[in-house]
């Protein structure tokens, strides 16, 4: 709830507060969306190719790595281009059986640090950072794109 | 899409005693030449106040992410040049530069708005 929606509920002058935030409201969402026009303009779109014939990964035409690592780098550039969101907790992909041999002994930092060593010595522009306790961020200057050719 | 790149700090390494100011007013100026001048005009003045970082121009990207997290600090020096250089690219361009500053006036969302002529 905005502070203006809090302040109206005990507030003589509520209809008042109440038609400042409906139109605070919808002023930051043209806001929002000025700005992610702007930011889009302003990127260089880096392309991430995976390929699922032989679980390979490419960023910005260069081999990055493949099997489990792959993987993982496709889910996180996934997340990247879905939900905008470019940090993530080891727990969230220890849920995904597709990137772990067991539950109890996942392997996970294992292969994350494979990830970020394949990702430096490829200089493709894009790094894995780690972000405290447990989650490590994607870092880029660019826009991300996730491509998966088709089977042949 | 939001950068997870970490925020620019906002001095230089060697220099620890730079003063630094909140990014509100930097943050309320683009959002104001995005509205006023569209993107190509906010892409335009801030090409030309590049934020520089240990001699090294921050990218387009990096900075619009830094002036989007209003939280953010920048160096004083540098929020000063920008509002001198501001008003020169508001006249060439042709806007209204005391509107501008009006839209732009720390605290203005959250005033009741005026009342109408008519007194409704």
């Amino acid at each position: 709830m905005s502070k203006h929606a809090r302040a109206a509920t005990k507030n003589f002058l509520r209809f008042a507060l109440t038609e400042i935030d409906g139109a605070n409201e919808a002023a930051q969402a043209e806001l929002d969306e000025l700005h992610a026009r702007y930011v889009a303009a302003v990127s260089q779109t880096l392309r991430v190719v995976y390929f699922a014939s032989d679980g390979s990964i490419q960023v910005g035409e260069r081999h990055v790595c493949r099997g489990t690592s792959a993987a993982l780098l496709r889910e996180c550039v996934r997340i990247a281009q879905q939900e905008g969101r470019m940090e993530f907790s080891f727990r969230e992909f220890k849920r995904i059986p597709e990137l772990i041999s067991h539950p109890k002994n996942t392997g996970f930092e294992t292969r994350l640090n494979r990830l970020r060593a394949a990702l430096t010595a490829a200089a493709s522009g894009l790094a894995i950072e780690p972000r405290g306790r447990g989650q490590f961020a994607l870092v880029t200057d660019c826009r991300l794109e996730l491509v998966e050719p088709e089977h042949r | 899409m939001r950068s997870s790149a970490a925020q620019p700090l906002p001095i230089d390494s060697d220099d620890s005693w730079a003063l630094t100011t909140r990014n509100d007013y930097v943050k309320a100026v683009h959002c104001t030449l995005l509205r006023e001048l569209g993107v190509n005009g906010a892409r335009e003045f801030w090409s030309n106040n590049r934020f520089e970082r240990n001699g090294q121009a921050l990218s387009e990207r990096a900075l619009a992410a830094h002036i989007w997290d209003e939280r953010a600090l920048s160096p004083t020096p540098w929020m000063l040049g920008l509002v001198s250089e501001l008003e020169r690219f508001l006249v060439d361009k042709g806007v209204n530069v005391a509107a501008f500053n009006e839209q732009t006036r720390p605290g203005r969302d959250q005033e009741l708005p005026a009342l109408r002529a008519d007194g409704n």
